[in-house]
């Protein structure tokens, strides 16, 4: 009698605990796969909530079909909340979204101006979203990221998640709960990727072309890409990446292999300063001389003190249009302020701007590479 | 069947016991930042460690009997606080229960029929709670090995997401809210009460594994403490089950679903905290003799289960289940006042008979 109890007791537990049960919602044909959301302003206060969808019928239609579909569907869907317009949607389409396949979350320009506070609650209070998306702003609308044709086969959100993540020294990667932590924490300010859209004959292309600065929830202004860099080394989001450097009459490629970088404030009574410390590791990938490789490599000296120059360059480029120009406190200065001075109330970003920095930079080449690697301060074919 | 368990298997069911209450945590207190949490994480180890010897010093028969012969001169009076035992049981394991359910419901299986899956589980702890101490500590043992494991793969495969900027100074705010969360820390410990209605149940010296079990959880606490707000910050502060966030977040090569891995830690060791707590029930329901225990086990099992179902249903009902004020308010005179007054009284009779 007691097996028999355990062999019930242990046949319940393992249907329920796989979820088998008679809701036909659960079934992937009842279900589109979100995969990508952008959210624009609408009038009236209203949200225009754009969707990407995995096209889950095609697998089905497109063998009886000369032509396959596509394999994604989009929509737009005019609401007060994400939460409504995910309702609507699901109501139009007969079949519910799923939500935790999503994959980028992009906002307008103008609704990003306007603050993206007021939609981030769905993201974390829905247990089916996923906090860990990816966030971007787009140059024009969240929709136009969302709609875009990038060709046959090619799902959009994918793409631009792998252009997101993939470690893209100029790519500033945000992901939706850091937003989230700076605008509710108030200690920092946070920066996301700027994509747009450009089109040619064939298809359109995304691309990442600087990155927006927030203030609280409120995007205040946009950088280059050469500006985005020098974030990402500070924020200690530099993973890898190639940069390029002049050096005498090369132009040198550098992998980044490691970076550590250090923000210490010094001075806390009277005008703050802060030392902004780097230490990076590099690899030489590629040297580009008129007459190839092999002619007139620069000294190993010369390369790391170019490699020095162009970092710090980037770095004091970033402070400046960070700080001075966006008002925008992304690098956490204020915070490091506050904590070295013992001091609970955020200082202000215009006391900031009277700030000094001294920046230093070490650098130490991990690997020269293979072919004609100037170590000695000659040339590498006249030692023999 | 044996009837009494090793000190390692019966601290094993107080270390899930512990950390079942950490993984539960809810935030109580939204204007508190997250180094107020680690502060309290790091003051609460030396207040429970004061706490409990005070029940390890009551565990030696003399002062047992010292206890009987003072209290327990009439029967009903010892009846009747073996029942208010058994009652305070019920209370801690309905709380599990229904924080096992409500966590299974709102993250796992949002549309699993909630009688089911309570009727399922409660029946499941009444089997291993009925089947003996014996049972429930080989069951803990293993709970205990593959939540540490667990926990311990989360943390590393974690590492990569720390963020050194969301820790803050300790006490930046003061230290008034570190110590009132500490005492929240300190009412969520009542292993040392367990382990007293254990003691007859182990068959070795009890006391000896303590400071070891003692370190242990407070170590993986302050731990689990740290590395939830290096990775997730304050919005650790502003989720339902914030080490579910954590594991969420976790990710090592291929394995990204670690929040899968916690889930199932979690749903083991709610389920081998409630069957510990009803066996634990039943034992002093066996001392009472009020009819047959078992039937008795069932009743409040079934009390248990209507309460769960009624936080299933009703959110306001498991905040008052599992309010921190509350359960403070019954917990502290548990771990802190009883354990006062017994010695003090222990203390006095010892040297009057001297």
């Amino acid at each position: 009698m007691k097996k028999i109890i355990i062999a019930v007791v242990t046949s319940l537990l393992a249907f329920l605990l796989c979820s088998c049960e008679k809701t036909d919602s659960y079934e992937i044909k009842n279900r589109y796969i979100v995969q990508g959301i952008g959210i624009d302003k609408a009038q009236d206060g209203g949200l225009t909530v754009s969707f990407q969808l995995i096209n889950t019928d095609a697998a089905s239609v497109s063998s009886a079909q000369d032509s396959p579909e596509k394999p994604t569907k989009c929509y737009s869907v005019y609401a007060s909340s994400v939460s409504q317009a995910v309702s609507l949607l699901s109501n139009d389409l007969g079949k519910r979204l799923l939500l935790n396949q999503n994959r980028i979350l992009i906002f307008g320009r103008s609704f990003a101006q306007d603050g993206i506070g007021r939609v981030l609650d769905e993201f974390l209070r829905n247990t089916e979203s996923r906090f860990t998306v990816l966030c971007a702003v787009s140059d024009k609308t969240a929709s136009e990221i969302i709609f875009a044709q990038l060709g046959k086969n090619i799902v959009p959100a994918v793409q631009c998640e792998k252009m997101l993540s993939a470690g893209d020294a100029y790519t500033v990667e945000t992901e939706l709960y850091q937003a989230v932590n700076c605008i509710y924490d108030g200690r920092r300010d946070f920066a996301l990727p700027l994509l747009s859209l450009s089109r040619n004959e064939e298809a359109e292309k995304i691309n990442c072309t600087g990155t927006v600065l927030f203030y609280g929830d409120r995007a205040v202004g946009t950088v280059s890409r050469s500006t985005s860099f020098g974030i990402n080394l500070l924020l200690k989001k530099q993973s890898s990446g190639i940069i390029d450097v002049k050096v005498e009459n090369s132009t040198v490629s550098y992998e980044i292999v490691i970076t550590k970088p250090e923000i210490i404030c010094v001075n806390t009574e009277g005008k703050p300063t802060f030392e902004l410390r780097l230490k990076a590791r590099l690899k030489i990938t590629e040297i580009s001389t008129e007459k190839g490789a092999a002619d007139n490599v620069p000294s190993l000296e010369a390369l790391s003190a170019a490699a020095e120059d162009a970092l710090k360059s980037s770095i004091e480029k970033s402070v400046t249009e960070c700080i001075i120009k966006v008002s925008g406190d992304t690098l956490g200065l204020a915070d490091i302020y506050n904590k070295t001075a013992k001091s609970k109330a955020r200082i202000d970003n215009k006391y900031l701007k009277s700030f000094d920095t001294k920046i230093t930079v070490k650098i130490s080449i991990v690997n020269s590479g293979d072919f004609s690697a100037n170590l000695y301060g000659g040339r590498k074919y006249e030692q023999f | 069947m044996k009837n009494k368990i090793s000190p390692v298997q019966a601290y094993s069911l107080l270390f899930i016991s512990r950390i079942v209450s950490t993984l539960t945590f809810v935030p109580p207190d939204l204007d508190a930042v997250g180094s107020d949490y680690v502060a309290a994480a790091l003051i609460a180890p030396p207040l429970v460690l004061a706490a409990s010897i005070m029940w390890l010093h009551l565990m030696s028969d003399g002062r047992t009997l010292i206890i009987r012969k003072v209290f327990f001169r009439n029967p009903k009076a010892e009846k009747s606080v073996r029942f208010i035992a058994v009652l305070y049981l019920l209370l801690v394991f309905t709380r599990n229960l229904s924080g096992l359910c409500v966590f299974a419901m709102s993250v796992l299986f949002e549309k699993v029929n909630a009688v089911v899956l309570l009727t399922v589980t409660a029946a499941a702890v009444i089997f291993v709670a009925l089947s003996g101490i014996e049972a429930i500590a080989r069951l803990g043992f293993f709970g205990s090995v593959a939540t540490l494991l667990s926990l311990a793969f989360i943390v590393f495969s974690l590492t990569g997401r720390f963020d050194a900027n969301n820790l803050q100074p300790l006490f930046l705010n003061g230290a008034s809210k570190p110590v009132l969360l500490s005492l929240t820390v300190l009412s969520g410990t009542i292993e040392p009460f367990l382990l007293f209605l254990m003691r007859r149940e182990v068959n070795d010296k009890i006391k000896k594994g303590f400071v070891w079990w003692w370190a242990a959880v407070f170590s993986v606490q302050i731990l689990l403490t740290l590395c939830l707000y290096l990775g997730l910050g304050n919005v650790a502060l502003r989720m339902f089950f914030p080490y579910h966030a954590m594991a969420e977040l976790s990710r090592l090569s291929i394995a990204r679903r670690m929040d899968s891995l916690l889930s199932t830690v979690w749903v083991l060791a709610s389920f081998i905290k409630c069957a510990l707590c009803l066996h634990l029930a039943d034992n002093e329901l066996k001392k009472i003799s009020l009819g047959s225990s078992r039937v008795l086990t069932s009743v409040f099992t079934a009390v248990a289960f209507l309460i769960s179902l009624l936080a299933l249903n009703n959110i306001g009902v498991y905040r008052f289940v599992n309010n921190p004020n509350i359960n403070a308010a019954l917990n502290l005179p548990v771990i802190l006042i009883v354990p006062i007054i017994l010695n003090a009284v222990v203390k006095i009779n010892l040297k009057r008979e001297k």
